[in-house]
């Protein structure tokens, strides 16, 4: 953490390969179950509630309005009735990074019939989704349009990853083209998971309300930040970028046809800080946490600071930048300060919040 | 070639099959056999509840069969439909379980003075049941021999394992039976407290089937005699990997921190254990690997070590006469630890302690995320297999 925290003052982007925080993390692990058992975890059951309605709740509502827009501006545009391919292009990319936002949530509403999957399909190595479609498009069966059978569909054809497909790969959608009308049906689709998932969260969020374990919304806010981060390092970024430079694939990026790879990973990210940071009127999680331990707080505020800072001087896409050698080490840069925050999260934060994510790491055999 | 993803996409069709309404596009839905294939795995439900489950390459629910505690090793049957579930170190159950339906066929208790110490293994002609067992009152590791009559387990014999705390057992493909005796002596009494930590002798033994005694044995260094010996895998070659813990927990200073090498290899003419470090510093496994697994062509290696939620990939090609071979990526993955092959050369399937499983392959660094959010939802214990 020194090191960490005199990069800081000396004004340097931290980037360390991976801090070596899970002995301290586990040590602190070890007094949790001394020290946190006791105060007060109806503070914990509040926070997570909290943040659900504050923070999370207007993400979903937001998903939910504009994927609504896209799918109007699709349909608008397949019966030749006002909008144009770009437009709908600019809706999706909205959409995408509204989605981007919520992705890491993969519980609760989102985890109910394969929503989250269905929404984004990514990684998809073997591209299933094209085969998919393209077989639906040479099939052109009208029955596949109806939205109670596209409520069923499989997930590679269902959401946002297959729009982004129809969208983006030549040859585009031509206006009563059955290309168009099956767009047309996945951006409904898309549109209705959008809304069960803004709907049904404040239910769910009751459930932690009258969950026996007070610590249960936090656990899977935690359990959500450390994983989308492992994600974004290991598959968004570490994908694409290969082992080295002649090894960079462009196809191997979450949204390469789009070119808004760089894009979702910001909203990953935000999603992340947000959780942490809260907003003017919700405290985030770094509420709890440097009730517990300062400097800890501290870091984490730092690592956001420059990391947001990094991201902001990124003018470029991804797409672009894996293959360009200086940009690619900016890239680095990121993947290293994600890495920290994935350690932060996993080893310190759970550790002095009294978390454990799995079982394994405290028991094996 | 057995294409992984090829069977995954016909996976992604089935499913799209099974929910029926996409009832159009018949060419879809046309080559949709396959899907025999099934993972295994004991696993805890939200509620902390003990299962041992099936699903397959999409991560979909086959089965979940209650259990009375936490289960760890699975023996397959080489022949009959059945597996056997053992139970966690220290353990006392033994279930036997069909497949693929997942029905509970019976369950057994350990014998008197024994408790089960975790894995299984079936003979290859499928009549008999090894299982790893602690013989506490006498501290000495021992194999109980079952017999299987096509229906019901029963015991019949028992030998020594030829050290204490046998823990992984798996058969050799010259139908010897491996022993990995971890060295480390437990008590009933004392849970799972080491009681031997300063005269720990651990050693992978040989044990001939159709005697029951042990024909080979092999040693660490002295030095190394804390190095407990755990799990195992054979390659396709024959080359065994066993997988390191160092004894001691967090009570001893040194034992989370000291450079230890945490694999050993022995390969078909070798006549000692190579001892292999790991690409990086304790600081990220803390010593301790959970589980070790060759890919369906013995080339690639996969090691587990969910105490720093890392998964590190050795590729055993030789790259010169001296070289064992190399490490390649090494990835972070929440609580990982059970791990399997997947049914492409390279490739991995992964799973987590806090939920989810991964196919992942070290060459080009691929991830593929199972969908289903079945495997999402349950803790993964830290032994998986495929049928």
């Amino acid at each position: 953490m020194t090191s960490l925290l005199s990069a800081l003052h000396s004004g340097q982007t931290p980037t360390l390969k991976r801090p070596r925080h899970a002995l301290t993390g586990l040590c602190l692990l070890a007094l949790a179950n001394i020290t946190w058992a006791a105060p007060a975890p109806e503070l914990e059951r509040q926070l997570a509630m909290d943040i659900g309605h504050k923070l999370i709740q207007p993400a979903y509502q937001r998903l939910a309005e504009i994927t609504d827009h896209l799918s109007h501006d699709t349909e608008a545009y397949c019966q030749m009735a006002g909008s144009s391919l770009e437009a709908v292009q600019r809706s999706y990319r909205d959409s995408l990074n509204a989605w981007m936002r919520v992705q890491a949530i993969n519980w609760g509403p989102a985890e109910k019939y394969n929503r989250n999957p269905s929404m984004y399909f990514w990684p998809d190595k073997k591209n299933i989704s094209s085969r998919q479609l393209n077989t639906l498009i040479n099939n052109a069966d009208p029955a596949v349009l109806d939205p109670a059978a596209f409520s069923q569909a499989s997930i590679a054809v269902s959401g946002l990853s297959a729009i982004e497909r129809l969208l983006f790969d030549a040859p585009p959608p031509q206006p009563n083209s059955y290309r168009c009308q099956l767009l047309s049906a996945i951006s409904a689709n898309t549109a209705r998971i959008s809304q069960l998932l803004a709907a049904e969260w404040p239910a769910y969020m009751q459930q932690w309300q009258a969950d026996s374990d007070p610590l249960k919304g936090i656990r899977l806010l935690l359990k959500s930040m450390d994983e989308i981060a492992q994600i974004i390092s290991q598959q968004k970024l570490a994908m694409p970028m290969g082992s080295e430079l002649s090894k960079a694939r462009i196809s191997r990026a979450e949204s390469y046809r789009s070119a808004s790879s760089l894009a979702n990973i910001r909203a990953n990210w935000a999603f992340i800080t947000s959780l942490l940071q809260g907003n003017s009127d919700q405290p985030g999680l770094l509420k709890l946490i440097s009730r517990e331990n300062d400097e800890l707080a501290e870091t984490l505020r730092g690592l956001i600071f420059t990391t947001d800072h990094l991201l902001k001087a990124m003018d470029f896409t991804l797409e672009h930048a894996i293959s360009d050698p200086e940009q690619r080490g900016k890239l680095m840069m990121l993947q290293a300060n994600i890495d920290t925050m994935q350690s932060l999260l996993s080893a310190d934060v759970s550790g002095t919040l009294g978390i454990t994510l799995g079982f394994n790491s405290r028991d094996g055999d | 070639m057995p294409d992984y993803c090829v069977s995954r996409r016909q996976l992604l069709q089935r499913s799209l099959a099974l929910t029926a309404a996409l009832s159009g596009p018949a060419k879809v839905l046309a080559d949709t056999a396959d899907g025999q294939d099934l993972i295994l795995s004991a696993f805890d439900d939200q509620h902390g509840q003990h299962f041992f489950g099936g699903f397959d390459e999409l991560g979909s629910q086959r089965f979940a069969v209650p259990l009375p505690g936490r289960a760890h090793g699975i023996a397959i049957h080489p022949s009959d439909s059945v597996c056997a579930v053992i139970a966690r170190r220290a353990g006392t159950f033994l279930s036997i379980v069909s497949l693929p339906e997942g029905r509970h066929l019976q369950t057994l208790n350990n014998p008197a003075q024994r408790r089960f110490y975790g894995h299984a293994a079936f003979s290859p002609d499928g009549q008999r049941l090894f299982t790893s067992e602690n013989d506490y009152e006498h501290q000495r590791g021992v194999i109980g021999v079952w017999q299987w009559d096509g229906q019901q387990l029963r015991r019949t014999d028992e030998w020594l394992s030829g050290g204490e705390g046998p823990h992984e057992v798996i058969m050799h493909p010259d139908s010897q039976l491996l022993v990995a005796n971890g060295g480390v002596i437990t008590h009933p009494d004392t849970g799972r407290d080491m009681l031997n930590l300063d005269t720990m002798h651990p050693n992978l033994s040989f044990i001939d089937i159709q005697t029951g005694q042990v024909s080979r044995q092999l040693d660490l260094p002295s030095a190394l005699h804390r190095l407990s010996i755990r799990h195992l895998s054979v390659s396709s070659s024959g080359v065994i990997a066993c997988a390191l813990q160092y004894a001691g927990g967090v009570a001893l200073p040194d034992s989370a921190s000291k450079v230890v090498p945490l694999l050993a290899l022995l390969r078909p003419h070798d006549n000692h254990l190579q001892l292999v470090h790991l690409p990086e510093g304790p600081e990220f496994h803390r010593n301790y690997i959970g589980s070790v697994c060759w890919d369906i062509d013995g080339h690639w290696l996969a090691l587990t070590a969910p105490q720093g939620s890392r998964a590190y990939f050795f590729n055993a090609l030789p790259q010169d006469e001296n070289s064992a071979g190399r490490w390649g990526a090494s990835i972070t993955y929440s609580d990982t630890c059970g791990i399997t092959q997947d049914s492409a050369a390279g490739s991995f399937i992964i799973s987590s302690g806090s939920g989810g499983i991964i196919s992942y392959s070290p060459m080009d660094g691929d991830w593929q995320p199972m969908p289903d959010s079945f495997v999402r939802r349950q803790r993964w214990d830290n032994h998986m297999t495929r049928t």
